[in-house]
């Protein structure tokens, strides 16, 4: 569990960093805030939020550091802490952690009076600090050769994604500050809008060239990691860089309607620029995540053993008919290691337990995918689709930990203090409630603003978890396998949960994003349907 | 919809292991499953990324679970990538050899293979 909440941590840190160099290049090259002047109301906003952010950085950091040293230490009591905290991984973390704390300190000092130049100076170069020295604890640090043009390359993509990410959060943050305003004066909400025109024409300059600084320095360091085409597809690290590509691709079509949108058309930005940034956010967002979960990988170039072919991994999308036949549970448990064990290997048995679980896993998930068609179509009755859930839940409860009640030895509390089993049925509480939520919205017996929202969000978040949940650790090529299905089932998890937010917060983009989550989430189920770990 | 979510979870963390493979082992000495006449008097392990090497660990273990401990000279002018552990006179039989070592990056990643002595 602690590589995934290593990963989980550093996408969060990728995050925060970025909101709070975004947020400063915001202010100082977008919205170009006056130094010895009072801050007005978004300046404010920004440089709170600056502060939040670097506050979490701080925190975050601090658990990275806390989580490599409790695994050092798990396995080999004697580790003296000056051994680690003179490493350069923990002496940069540290840094990192004072560095964030005196960011947090300057921004919230800022948005309480006037600043002179140099404080607005510090605050730019302070972030940019922050982002920079990621690279620190990257990848390029512990590589052998490449050194430190891997370091230079790792600072630029992480510099620019931090720019584009944040300045987007920025974006949303400034555009609600605006309607909040508007509604205050008692204005109309989109003159007040209108009037953000510059300020949204600047951004989108800035966003360009961070997005083109990104996609640069991404690509050098692709082919510095990746090393060559087949590897893209047949490593673990290959198949998240085509991933981010994929969300990366997305999140520039968004991008462009909405340069479309300022430099094209009127010239002046309207509710639809900015709900298209909410969405181009969350997939940036996303990005972020699964860029944290490649610093858990080793880079394609150094996997030359247990590389999969193209043809290897083409075969698992194969459709083949699902197995409908579980193993006996008897044999389960006779042949498969015990829970409690760590796993060394995955023996057939298990391989087809999990199958047939992914099977009717995924039989449930096109169900509630072709009767969210049918609603879309007009067939009212179908729009009882989340009560599937209830289904799939009870499936999940009883299939996910075989060894546990009420198929397995372990009794029913005896079970929840394993944590795998507690992992796993909080998930399938989860499950519940979201299905819960999402019938009592749909049959209107609750309010679709806000409760509509927390779908689409927790869609789009476990599109993400599943990105940065990672991977293979005995056997890269046989895990590997197993798992590159989980790719794009993310993929479409994050394509699902921004497809239905555009539906709910942009009416008037059409059709398309009623049709995008659907499509997605039957996609989901089919892939589910059709997996196969053998 | 929001079945992404939580399905897609759970299958990831029923199926996937619980830790990464961030450094990866790309040689050792002896080596994954040789059969060697004579005790090593070292064991090698060089991997794909820097180490920190005052934080890692190897040890030896044979059948029985008995644990024969491996020295790493941290100061020794070795490449960052290469872990060398002194080894003790080891009996004759098979042999596991558990390292744990902590990259430059801040990832501990762990493993094992096994080599055989013969008498």
């Amino acid at each position: 569990m602690a590589g995934f909440l290593d990963v989980l941590l550093r996408g969060l840190i990728l995050v925060l960093t970025g909101i709070a160099l975004g947020g400063a290049a915001w202010l100082r090259l977008v919205v170009r805030a006056e130094p010895h002047v009072k801050p007005d109301g978004p300046t404010v906003l920004a440089l709170t939020t600056i502060g939040a952010a670097a506050v979490g950085v701080a925190a975050a950091q601090t658990a990275v550091v806390m989580v490599s040293f409790g695994a050092v230490g798990t396995t080999h009591g004697d580790v003296l802490a000056t051994e680690f905290f003179t490493t350069t991984f923990a002496l940069t973390a540290t840094a990192r952690v004072v560095w964030a704390l005196g960011l947090a300190l300057l921004a919230r000092r800022m948005a309480e009076g006037a600043a002179g130049r140099v404080a607005w100076t510090a605050l730019f170069v302070g972030a940019t600090a922050l982002v920079a020295s990621s690279a620190i604890v990257s990848h390029a640090v512990a590589r052998v050769e490449y050194r430190w043009l891997l370091l230079a390359l790792d600072g630029a993509h992480q510099l620019a994604a931090a720019v584009w990410v944040g300045g987007l959060a920025h974006l949303a943050l400034y555009a609600a500050w605006r309607r909040r305003h508007a509604s205050l004066m008692g204005t109309r909400p989109e003159l007040d809008v209108h009037a953000a025109a510059p300020v949204v024409r600047r951004f989108s300059t800035l966003a360009f060239r961070a997005m083109a600084t990104l996609v640069l320095a991404g690509a050098a360091l692709t082919w510095m990691y990746v090393g060559e085409p087949s590897a893209l597809v047949g490593t673990a690290y290959g198949v998240m860089v085509l991933s981010k590509v994929t969300l990366l691709l997305a999140a520039l079509a968004l991008a462009y309607a909405n340069m479309r949108a300022v430099h094209v058309a009127s010239g002046e930005p309207d509710t639809r620029l900015f709900r298209f940034a909410e969405a181009e956010l969350g997939l940036g967002i996303t990005i972020l995540f699964a860029a944290a979960s490649l610093t858990s990988l080793p880079p394609s170039v150094d996997v030359t053993i247990d590389r999969a072919t193209v043809g290897e991994v083409a075969a698992r999308f194969v459709p083949a008919p699902p197995r409908l036949t579980s193993p006996p549970i008897d044999e389960l448990i006779r042949t498969a290691d015990p829970l409690m064990e760590r796993q060394i290997s995955r023996k057939p048995v298990e391989r087809a337990w999990s199958e047939y679980n992914h099977h009717w896993a995924g039989f449930f998930v096109v169900t509630m995918g072709a009767l969210a068609i049918l609603e879309r179509l007009g067939l009212r009755v179908a729009r009882h689709w989340p009560l599937v859930f209830f289904g799939m839940a009870t499936f999940l409860f009883v299939r996910n930990d075989p060894r546990a009640w009420p198929l397995g030895p372990a009794g029913f509390w005896e079970s929840f203090s394993l944590p795998d089993v507690l992992q796993h049925r909080t998930f399938v509480l989860l499950i519940v409630a979201f299905g819960v939520f999402e019938w009592m919205v749909r049959t209107e017996r609750l309010a679709v603003r806000p409760w509509a929202y927390v779908f689409p969000l927790l869609c789009a978040v476990g599109g993400g978890l599943l990105l940065t949940h990672s991977h293979a650790m005995f056997n890269l090529k046989d895990e590997f396998l197993a798992e590159v299905t989980h790719a794009p089932l993310g993929i479409l998890g994050a394509f699902a949960g921004w497809g239905r937010w555009l539906e709910l917060r942009l009416p008037e983009a059409g059709r398309w994003p009623a049709w995008t989550w659907r499509v997605c989430f039957t996609a989901v189920g089919l892939l589910l349907l059709f997996y196969r770990e053998g | 919809m929001i079945a992404l979510l939580g399905l897609a979870t759970l299958v990831a963390l029923m199926v996937a292991p619980p830790a990464a493979a961030h450094s990866l082992l790309l040689g050792a000495t002896p080596a994954p499953d040789a059969v060697i006449a004579t005790s090593p008097l070292e064991v090698r392990l060089r991997f794909n990324n820097r180490i920190e090497k005052s934080l890692s660990r190897v040890r030896l273990v044979d059948e029985r679970g008995a644990v024969a401990a491996a020295v790493i000279d941290a100061r020794a002018a070795a490449p960052a990538e290469l872990v060398i552990a002194r080894v003790p006179p080891l009996a004759a039989g098979a042999w596991r050899v558990e390292w744990q070592v902590f990259s430059t990056d801040g990832h501990v990643v762990s493993g094992s293979y096994g080599f055989r002595l013969t008498p």
